[in-house]
């Protein structure tokens, strides 16, 4: 075997090593980022059960605190009617809103981890696929590269 | 009061961490980075690898391609046919191509490759064609330069016209057409001179011979070496025409077609010299002569006329002035010899210095005849001195000669009060003379005082501010004669035939008999030594009249006056002292 196929060979071979490699760099990167949306996603469900489970625990110290309100009043002697019950309008008022702020940051909360799940896939959709192309051009541009040493050293151009 | 206890979702459940998820993942990715990281620098080192090695191969394969294609180049250049070599060129780069494109290399280098190739090829194809382009325009330059020459030298002059037409358009500048046209005015006035050589080498002699030759209207192209050129040329026409007609001579002296000095004018007066022609006069007059076949029959005439040849062609200079009567003479003795390879050998060493073509010392035995010439020089045959008096040395016309003066840079009125005929007192006043030294010469010739001691004083003193005269030396031994009031000078004659000549004559002839029955020996030093010492010892250490029973025979021809310029040809006899049968050879 000539010295110039010898170095052609080579050419090749590295050429084709740099193209699996950059193949293996987009497939890692897609696989990272698939995973970590996943785990992104996990994370949104766990924050969601959560937030239901603070909501029902709001709305049941809030039942209490109306309770307390109606029976302290009662206690009183007071009759539900009035300012007591304007004032145990206002508290729940206050506590419905407590609830809703919850519910609301809970959603909030939901959304931006899920779209950041998708943002994650999306970004590793898009390293991966600039990669290949950055491998094919790499390939195309390397398998030229090496024609083109041997047409040169082989005094054929 | 009433207490509720509420509940709490309690702490929200941790997630998990995105960034450990991954942290495998991204280790993964990371280790594959890592490894990428691995093969890419593998990448880069087998560039690296491959890099080097390509380079290599294709540094292997120039280097392959630049050595075969120098050496294609080269055969290319050793070519004659340019106009091809950008095709072949191609094909060969083709080949480069070929063999580029069968290397092992990737695309790229290939590529790459390819390029350098193209690159590489565009510069030598470049080179290669304004290679050929220079050999086109320069083999076109050659060519009709050739063919300048080639209808100069058939002297076609109307070709040479047409030829040089050509010269602008293969790109010869204005002086380098000048220079051709000055080369073809000088080669025209040199043929026309050589031409003249051919058809009257006598006139032509006569006029190259003139110091004033080359200044004269219509020679201003012609140079020194030109001059002595056709002289050459002129002198071995000369040769060659006196040869031919020496040899026809002697055919219609022989057939008996030519009897007389009038036959001799009818046949050969209107192309040879009058000189030449005395000389064939001389001839046949002594052949004429009663006796002279018996003459020429005498062994002891032979012995002398081949030595006395030999020596004559081992010494004769060929462009002396007096050649054509000494080659009438030569030739006109070998005539007189009877067939065989003595004649035959003399025959050819004429031929061989008639076309100029004379080989000296082609043997040890050629050597040894040159040397004896030589000896003879050296006086080692017998001395050679002779005396005269100071009158007759004079009266032979060293003093008393016109022409001799008049040739030797005299003017006529000098030579006329040195001959002591007249004075012209300008000439006189012009050497120096006092009005008073003038009327005492012009006294003295008028009363036919004159004396010798004036003679040499006059001689001596238009000598001055001439330069170098032939007589010079004549006249310093005569002049040296008369102070010491001596009566005779004693001077070195080669030109007398005395006992050393006929030594040498003999010693020639001898070895020349010698060689001709040694052909196989010429070469063996150690013969040639021995006949050389045995020869010496007989002609040398013997009297001449113990080697022969009579005088050499002559064909008798009248001397009336010595010669001048010969130092080793003549054989004049000493006046008065002609043997009873006179010598054989003409003066």
């Amino acid at each position: 075997m000539s010295f110039v196929a010898t170095a052609a060979i080579v050419t090749v071979v590295g050429a084709a090593a740099t193209f699996y490699g950059q193949q293996q760099q987009a497939k890692a990167a897609e696989a990272t980022a698939k995973y970590n949306a996943s785990i992104q996603r996990d994370q949104a469900a766990r924050e969601n059960q959560v937030a239901a489970e603070n909501l029902r625990r709001k709305t049941r110290e809030n039942n209490a605190r109306l309770a307390q309100v109606r029976a302290s009043t009662a206690s009183k002697g007071l009759a539900m009617e009035g300012s007591p019950l304007a004032v145990l309008g206002e508290s729940s008022f206050m506590l419905e809103r407590e609830i809703n702020d919850i519910s609301y940051q809970a959603s909030a909360q939901y959304q931006a981890t899920a779209q950041g799940a998708k943002m994650t896939l999306w970004e590793g959709k898009q390293t991966a696929s600039a990669i290949r192309t950055n491998s094919y051009t790499s390939l195309a541009g390397n398998l030229a590269s090496a024609g083109s040493g041997y047409l040169t050293s082989s005094g054929k151009v | 009061m009433i207490q509720t206890r509420y509940l709490d979702a309690g702490p929200a459940l941790p997630q998990a961490s995105m960034e450990a998820a991954m942290a495998k993942g991204r280790a993964m990715e990371n280790m594959g980075n890592t490894i990428q990281a691995v093969g890419e620098q593998g990448f880069k080192i087998a560039q690296r690898v491959r890099e080097s090695e390509e380079a290599a191969t294709m540094s292997a394969y120039f280097a392959s391609i630049d050595e075969e294609a120098g050496k294609f180049s080269n055969e290319l250049l050793s070519r004659n046919d340019p106009h091809q070599w950008p095709t072949d060129w191609k094909q060969k780069v083709e080949q480069f191509k070929a063999q580029g494109t069968a290397l092992d290399l990737s695309p790229v280098a290939k590529q790459a490759l390819d390029l350098k190739v193209q690159d590489w090829s565009t510069q030598r194809s470049i080179r290669m064609e304004a290679l050929a382009a220079t050999r086109i325009v320069s083999e076109g330059r050659a060519t009709v330069l050739n063919n300048i020459d080639l209808a100069a030298g058939r002297n076609d002059w109307e070709a040479v016209d047409l030829h040089k037409e050509q010269l602008g358009g293969l790109g010869f500048m204005p002086s380098e057409i000048d220079q051709v046209n000055q080369k073809l005015a000088s080669q025209r006035a040199r043929q026309e001179l050589s031409e003249d050589s051919a058809t009257d080498f006598q006139g032509t002699l006569d006029r190259l011979n003139d110091p004033d030759f080359l200044s004269q209207p219509g020679n201003e192209l012609l140079t020194k070496e030109d001059v002595e050129f056709a002289k050459k040329e002129a002198y071995q026409q000369q040769r060659f025409t006196i040869g031919a007609a020496s040899n026809e001579f002697a055919d219609l002296v022989a057939l008996g077609k030519i009897r007389s000095a009038a036959d001799i004018d009818e046949k050969f007066g209107s192309t040879l010299p009058p000189r030449v022609l005395q000389e064939f006069k001389a001839s046949l007059a002594a052949q004429m002569e009663e006796g002279f076949k018996a003459k020429a029959a005498d062994p002891k005439y032979r012995e002398q006329v081949i030595g006395y040849v030999e020596n004559a062609i081992t010494t004769l200079p060929l462009e002396m002035d007096k050649f054509p009567e000494k080659q009438v003479q030569i030739q006109d003795l070998i005539n007189t010899l009877p067939t065989g390879p003595t004649k035959t050998a003399l025959m050819k060493r004429v031929q061989d210095t008639v076309e100029g073509n004379n080989k000296e010392f082609e043997t040890a035995a050629d050597a040894t005849m040159a040397s004896m010439a030589q000896l003879y020089k050296e006086k080692r045959f017998g001395d050679v001195y002779s005396e005269k008096t100071v009158a007759s040395a004079i009266d032979d016309g060293f003093f008393n000669n016109k022409k001799k003066l008049l040739d030797d840079g005299y003017t006529e009125n000098q030579a006329e009060i040195i001959m002591g005929k007249s004075v012209d007192p300008d000439t006189m006043k012009a050497a120096g003379y006092s009005a008073d030294d003038v009327k005492k010469y012009i006294e003295k010739i008028e009363k036919n005082k004159l004396t010798d001691t004036d003679r040499v004083e006059l001689f001596r003193r238009f000598s001055n501010n001439k330069g170098e005269s032939k007589l010079t030396g004549y006249q310093a031994k005569i002049s040296q004669a008369i102070q010491r009031g001596e009566t005779t000078i004693k001077e070195t004659d080669f030109d007398k035939l005395g006992p050393a000549e006929i030594k040498r004559n003999q010693a020639m002839t001898a070895f020349r008999l010698w060689m001709n029955a040694n052909p196989d020996k010429l070469d063996d030093y150690d013969a040639v030594k021995a006949a050389r010492a045995e020869i010496l010892d007989l002609t040398i250490n013997q009297q001449a009249d113990e080697l022969f029973f009579a005088p050499p025979v002559s064909r008798a021809v009248p001397v009336n006056e010595p010669p001048a310029d010969s130092q080793d040809f003549g054989v004049l006899p000493p006046k008065g002292t002609a043997p009873e049968v006179p010598l054989f050879l003409p003066r």
